[in-house]
């Protein structure tokens, strides 16, 4: 139990944070106690994490976050993953996250009253998750201790999903920070451009992930909780896009942040992503709606230019996307008729002005990420193949040739080999006890196609593929490595001004 | 700001909106079904069970807690809760699409 009273004295802090911080707008003599206290804070949720790591890592089963997610046969990697697998961990992790960009930003620069005040904001923000974190208690016990764990889902078993959600709520808590700055006035573009940085590796290892593992041939799938993540992200990239509307954008990635954590932690959705029914999930909703304030306090639609409305148009057309996904099922054609359009007429606008351009390989980046995106979404061709054994399919020349089952303690795995005019493919089901059927899907990359074959159904005689011919996938990888290179080369020339 | 662009973002919004409108479709239960005697491109939500494999066909029920239907469909399927998109045509269900919990399209 040590790592609750952890959270809840970090809990304490960061509250007592807040108001000497706020006392200390009014006088700066405060502003040290507070900063202290953000620190000691810091050091007890990192305390609260590494406990929860040790349970993990010891597999004590008694703990019952631990029990849900993790399993014995796990490697050292995944029960370190695990701990942001579920919704009490990843919250944790949020919490760190926060307190640290906090403290970084408190610790560096000059310390006047706008600092202060965005302090304040922030620490606010912090606590208040904080709290939530304390109703989501990770350290919750069981009566008796089980010899193993259920473990972490299958699906987030993978290299991405490592690095995946840190990637994202140090975005998150930058976001926060990016926020409370600029309604304490300070305009950092280096702040903007670090929470943007980290938002972009977070989405395209998502992306990646899902084309790896889910087996669905895309990177993606228009998925309510994938668009939620998307439109922080779009506010942010509109941020660096328009001249008088920068602080409208600023708020709003913050408020789309927090609709994510609506949307994944209330149980509204279910989805890969959704943690599940939370009782508290609705208090985000609330923070969603106080967050609104400045937004409708200093909007004013005679700032808008045309990149504005292209960013907002893009930005209201996800958003009416996801929130008509709460009620009824979107189709995908909605975002390909609506999105793919906006997402031309941007190109356009940057292939117009690259020769100007100071971020020449960021928007090339854009250009191949969006041939990419358009070729995959409109081009992707799908076919569902029955193969007998040892009796070919026309095209591609697909010939079963043999499959094999291994046991590796925790799951069987079906390994079926296929040769092909474009060479062997290898996929497997993965079947665990505890768990669904996981499709490990085989791959084979041209510079032009990358051939995708998942195994749907098997018997001794015949299997059923789903075979995948996807165009440019490559352009979608390549366009977001450029696009990050070019905004952390972009960013070393920016000097932060807090 | 030019009255033209205004103009065009309301005009964009006003179509976007439209095309939500004819992109989006309920989600039934297995018991609405039953009182259909069609329905073409449908999302049904329900609990897999008594599943049967021949030819590479999966022939299963989708129950809620009242009633089930036939289904069928091309490729296997597992046992739990699925959302399937397909048509009804008043007594099996052909299922097209499922959007099991382990896919991102797996929607509320």
């Amino acid at each position: 139990m040590a790592g609750f009273e952890s959270l809840l004295i970090s809990t304490l802090l960061a509250s007592s944070s807040t108001l000497f911080f706020f006392l200390s707008t009014k006088n700066l003599k405060y502003a040290t106690i507070s900063e202290i206290l953000l620190y000691s804070s810091l050091s007890f949720c990192l305390t609260s994490i590494l406990l929860l790591l040790n349970s993990f890592i010891t597999d004590d089963f008694s703990n019952l976050y631990v029990y849900l997610n993790s399993r014995r046969e796990m490697s050292i990697i995944y029960k370190i993953s695990a701990l942001w697998a579920g919704k009490e961990g990843s919250l944790l992790l949020w919490n760190f996250a926060n307190l640290l960009v906090a403290s970084i930003f408190v610790n560096y620069g000059k310390k006047d009253v706008k600092k202060i005040r965005a302090m304040t904001i922030l620490m606010t923000i912090s606590s208040t998750l904080l709290i939530l974190n304390l109703f989501t208690n990770p350290f919750k016990e069981i009566p008796f201790t089980h010899i193993n764990g259920i473990g972490m889902n299958p699906v987030l078993r993978t290299p991405e999903m490592i690095f995946h959600p840190p990637f994202v709520f140090f975005g998150y808590a930058l976001v926060a920070l990016v926020y409370s700055s600029h309604l304490s006035g300070i305009q950092d573009r280096y702040i903007v451009i670090s929470a943007w940085i980290f938002l972009t590796v977070g989405i395209v290892l998502g992306g990646f992930w899902a084309y790896r593992t889910l087996g669905w041939g895309g990177f993606w799938g228009w998925d309510p909780v994938e668009n939620a993540s998307l439109l922080p992200w779009l506010s942010l990239t509109a941020y660096f896009h328009v001249r008088k509307s920068k602080e409208f954008f600023a708020y709003l990635a913050l408020v789309f942040v927090i609709f994510t954590a609506f949307i994944t932690r209330s149980g509204i959705l279910e989805s890969v992503h959704t943690f599940g029914e939370d009782p508290l999930g609705f208090a985000y909703f609330a923070i969603f709606l106080l967050l609104l304030i400045p937004i409708i306090r200093k909007w004013k639609i005679e700032d808008f230019c045309s990149s504005s409305l292209l960013f907002s148009a893009m930005i209201i057309v996800v958003f009416l996307g996801t929130f008509a996904n709460l009620f009824r099922n979107v189709d995908r054609s909605y975002y390909l008729l609506t999105f793919s359009p906006l997402f031309l007429i941007a190109v356009f606008g940057i292939i117009y002005k690259l020769k100007n351009s100071k971020r020449k390989i960021l928007h090339l980046g854009v250009i191949l990420l969006f041939i990419g995106s358009v070729s995959v979404w409109f081009f992707e061709e799908k076919k569902t193949i029955l193969l007998d054994k040892n009796s070919g399919v026309e095209e591609f020349e697909f010939l079963f040739q043999n499959s094999s089952i291994l046991h590796d303690g925790e799951k069987s795995i079906l390994k079926v080999r296929i040769s092909s005019k474009i060479g062997i493919f290898e996929p497997e089901i993965h079947f665990y006890d505890n768990w669904e059927p996981l499709k490990k899907v085989s791959i084979i990359m041209t510079p032009f196609y990358d051939y995708y074959v998942a195994l749907n159904s098997f018997s001794e005689d015949f299997i059923i593929i789903e075979f995948y011919r996807v165009p440019l996938i490559i352009f979608v990888w390549i366009g977001s490595l450029l696009m990050l290179v070019g905004a952390i080369l972009g960013a070393r020339k920016v000097r932060p001004v807090f | 700001m030019a009255k033209k662009a205004f103009l065009a973002f309301f005009v964009f919004l006003a179509l976007a909106i439209f095309t939500l409108y004819h992109s989006t479709s309920s989600m039934l239960k297995p018991s609405d079904l039953t009182i259909m005697d069609s329905a073409y491109n449908i999302a049904i939500k329900g609990k897999i069970e008594m599943i049967k494999i021949e030819n590479g066909l999966s022939y299963f029920y989708i129950s809620d807690d009242l009633n089930r239907v036939k289904a069928v469909y091309k490729g296997e399927v597992s046992s739990g809760e699925i959302i399937a998109r397909g048509d009804w045509d008043g007594k099996i269900f052909y299922v097209k699409e499922i959007l099991s919990k382990c896919h991102t399209e797996y929607g509320g």
